[in-house]
């Protein structure tokens, strides 16, 4: 191997790596703060990178309908719940006018931006819609309950993301196309686009956990269920925003890479399952940990597909063996309980 | 004079036994995308059979049963269409896995089958493959296609990329044999799986190796990704797809950059392209008109494997109804197996059919037409 292709797969798999580490950060912040191991955290980035293919090619906008169809049945939920009856129509009726208004509107063309843009916030607001829905009525519930709940959850988007866009697969555009020459090394825009929009997330999501009181309140939720509570932190609304965070950032994920391959309605499990296994190189912790842990399976990743095309997921996914082996005799050695 | 010819044509039907062919379909599951254009086709070839008259004043009955791309389903499926529907051959199945897993059932009830699934393993070896037959070509000769047309090029090393499952392995496994006969050196081979989405780093192993030409096997979107890694990792020699890759997603997708592409296609693909002097040229362009005034669409080139089971089978029955009647099941099954291996010269959509005892596939070298992409559209290579 030349240096040359060292560092061609190298920038590659940081590329890549940096898709894992935003879903393994998603995967990270919704287990801290709610205890939920997201088996569905890869639909979040199928949603979004198809709902922008959507809003930017006309064809159908089946995040926006996945919006409008959770926030009906989260007002639903939210009215039933207080019994008031009487204003059950309101949702009802403003949820139908929506799903009126989305049919009746001429196809979207809107630029690769806007379209990313409205894409992230559909799937954000469905990812909280979904804690509201899914999630947040069993919060007592044991992990193995979640895992089932998430589960289902995966099915059940990877089924209606088949029936919103089919089994087609979709380009969507670079914002600048093309490559950067340095030497015999090229890097292409988009690879050094997804680097640089990965760094500036963590850096908002550095101010976020430092800077704001709605931060540091996750924080607490994450570190003491029970002591937040007592200094008047919801742990609902902290699933709820975490939930929305992470699949906002899931669907930021799924707009970087739509245009580096092609996105489909079943491109979420495996995404899903190498972010996952970023974040438990990670730790399944610490933000820190998520992110170099998502960064090292994709390097690993680009070397191992090089070296030995037909193992390389192999290599990728029994990665999880030797570093939980690892985990437990360190915690074994410090005299820690695993 | 013409009422009594109608009243005989009438009676004459009304006392003909029906020949009836069970078809075990995936009309359903991952693989219902091939299924859909075969069900489609059979339920065309039955209505106009019986319209021209059935098969020697016998009505044809095609009994589809769907399989659901599950061989176990598929095997329950040949069981029912065989004891309960009586039927007297069938047409079975959509996939490989299928295919391979009804052999067993189909041997020992001694029951003709014509598989419409791509595996050499189907029919081979011909010895343990009695009763079944298949249409689509072999890999072996699609493989060979190409490779032809890389020594007419003037290739000299190939490098192959291809999944990691059966399709994939089954195309290496034939350049492997057709590439060291023509004199051309396989200098690198890379897998991958169906799902991947990043490939390059094979691309990178491959363009390294520095070959003359490169050959996907994987269908779309997947060899897409293939031929897009390997052309931004900087390739700049020929690249080769299989016939897998023919469906309207690898032209959408792929745009300008699949310009000077080569891939052997089967016939039915470039209808509209086919020479004349290709003997069976009239037999595809009729399947697709008729195919087109019906469902408004031209066929994928699985429901012309349906429409070639469907032609041995008539083919075979006006042979057979000479001298056996259809009541004596036993007999007009063995007869008609006999009558499929016995086709010579067969004129069809998938290409001419030779059949024989020790070849249960029967076509040829004809039956892979080369071809270049240009401007989104397939370009006949003479």
């Amino acid at each position: 191997m030349t240096i040359g292709t060292a560092l061609f797969l190298l920038v590659n798999g940081l590329t890549n790596g940096a898709i894992y580490a935003l879903l393994g950060l998603g995967i990270v912040l919704i287990y801290n703060v709610t205890r939920v191991i997201n088996i569905a955290q890869g639909e979040f980035v199928m949603l979004g990178a198809l709902t922008a293919v959507g809003l930017s090619t006309g064809r159908a906008a089946g995040g926006l309908t996945l919006a409008v169809l959770a926030g009906t049945a989260w007002a639903l939920v939210a009215l039933l719940g207080r019994r008031r009856w009487r204003w059950v129509w309101l949702p009802l009726a403003g949820g139908a006018g929506l799903w009126w208004l989305l049919g009746a509107l001429p196809p979207w063309h809107l630029p690769p931006l806007p379209a990313a843009l409205v894409a992230v916030a559909a799937v954000a607001f469905v990812g909280a819609a979904l804690y509201r829905l899914t999630v947040q009525p069993v919060a007592g519930a044991g992990e193995v309950v979640f895992l089932i709940i998430t589960t289902g959850l995966y099915l059940g988007l990877q089924g209606l993301g088949l029936l919103f866009w089919g089994p087609g697969s979709y380009s969507f555009p670079s914002v600048h196309a093309g490559n950067i020459h340095a030497g015999n090394v090229r890097v292409s825009y988009q690879s050094v686009l997804v680097l640089l929009a990965t760094l500036l997330i963590l850096a908002l999501l550095w101010l976020f956990f430092e800077r704001t009181l709605f931060g540091k309140a996750l924080r607490a939720a994450a570190m003491n269920r029970a002591g937040a509570r007592l200094v008047g932190i919801s742990p609902s609304r902290a699933g709820l925003v975490a939930f929305a965070i992470s699949a906002g950032l899931s669907a930021v994920a799924g707009v970087l890479i739509a245009p580096l391959t092609y996105a489909t309605y079943d491109m979420g499990l495996s995404l899903g399952l190498k972010g996952f296994v970023g974040a438990v190189v990670g730790g399944l912790a610490g933000y820190p940990g998520a992110v170099l842990g998502g960064l090292a399976v994709g390097v690993l990743e680009a070397f191992a597909a090089y070296g030995t095309s037909a193992y390389g997921e192999a290599i990728v996914y029994g990665l999880i063996v030797p570093v939980l082996l690892l985990r437990v005799l360190a915690i074994r050695r410090r005299g820690v309980a695993p | 004079m013409g009422m009594l010819a109608a009243f005989a044509l009438l009676f004459g039907a009304a006392y003909a036994q029906d020949i009836v062919i069970g078809a075990a379909i995936a009309q359903t599951g991952p693989a219902s995308s091939l299924g859909s254009g075969e069900v489609d086709a059979l339920k065309l070839f039955e209505q106009q059979v019986n319209q021209a008259g059935g098969i020697m004043g016998h009505n044809l009955k095609i009994v589809v049963l769907d399989t659901a791309s599950d061989p176990s389903k598929a095997v329950l499926d040949v069981r029912k269409l065989v004891s309960e529907n009586d039927a007297l051959a069938v047409i079975c199945c959509t996939t490989s896995p299928e295919s391979l897993a009804v052999i067993d059932t189909l041997q020992r009830d001694r029951v003709p089958n014509i598989s419409l699934a791509a595996s050499a393993s189907i029919v081979q070896p011909a010895s343990d493959r009695h009763w079944v037959f298949k249409t689509p070509p072999l890999d072996s000769v699609m493989v060979t296609r190409e490779v032809a047309d890389m020594v007419a090029q003037g290739v000299k090393t190939v490098g192959f990329i291809g999944f990691n499952d059966a399709y994939g392995q089954g195309g290496l496994a034939e350049l492997k044999k057709a590439a060291p006969a023509h004199g051309v050196d396989i200098v690198d081979t890379e897998s991958f799986a169906r799902s991947d989405t990043n490939l390059s780093s094979q691309a990178s192993h491959l363009v390294n190796a520095n070959p003359d030409a490169v050959l996907i096997w994987a269908i779309p979107p997947a060899g897409n990704v293939a031929q897009k890694a390997i052309q931004d990792a900087g390739y700049q020699g020929v690249i080769y797809q299989s016939y897998g890759m023919t469906n309207e997603t690898f032209l959408r997708l792929g745009g300008a950059s699949l310009n000077g592409t080569r891939l052997s296609v089967l016939p039915v693909i470039v209808y509209d392209k086919l020479p004349g002097s290709l003997p069976f040229a009239s037999t595809v362009q009729d399947f697709v008109a008729q195919y087109q005034k019906v469902y408004g669409s031209a066929p994928s080139s699985f429901a012309g494997h349906a429409w070639d089971a469907g032609l041995i089978l008539q083919a075979a029955a006006e042979r057979v109804l000479a001298s056996t009647s259809p009541g004596d099941k036993a007999a007009f099954r063995s007869a008609l197996r006999d009558a499929i291996e016995g086709l010579h010269g067969f004129q069809a959509v998938d290409g001419t059919f030779n059949f024989s005892p020790d070849d249960h596939s029967g076509l040829g070298s004809s039956s892979a037409v080369m071809v270049t992409v240009h401007d989104g559209a397939y370009q006949l290579v003479r």
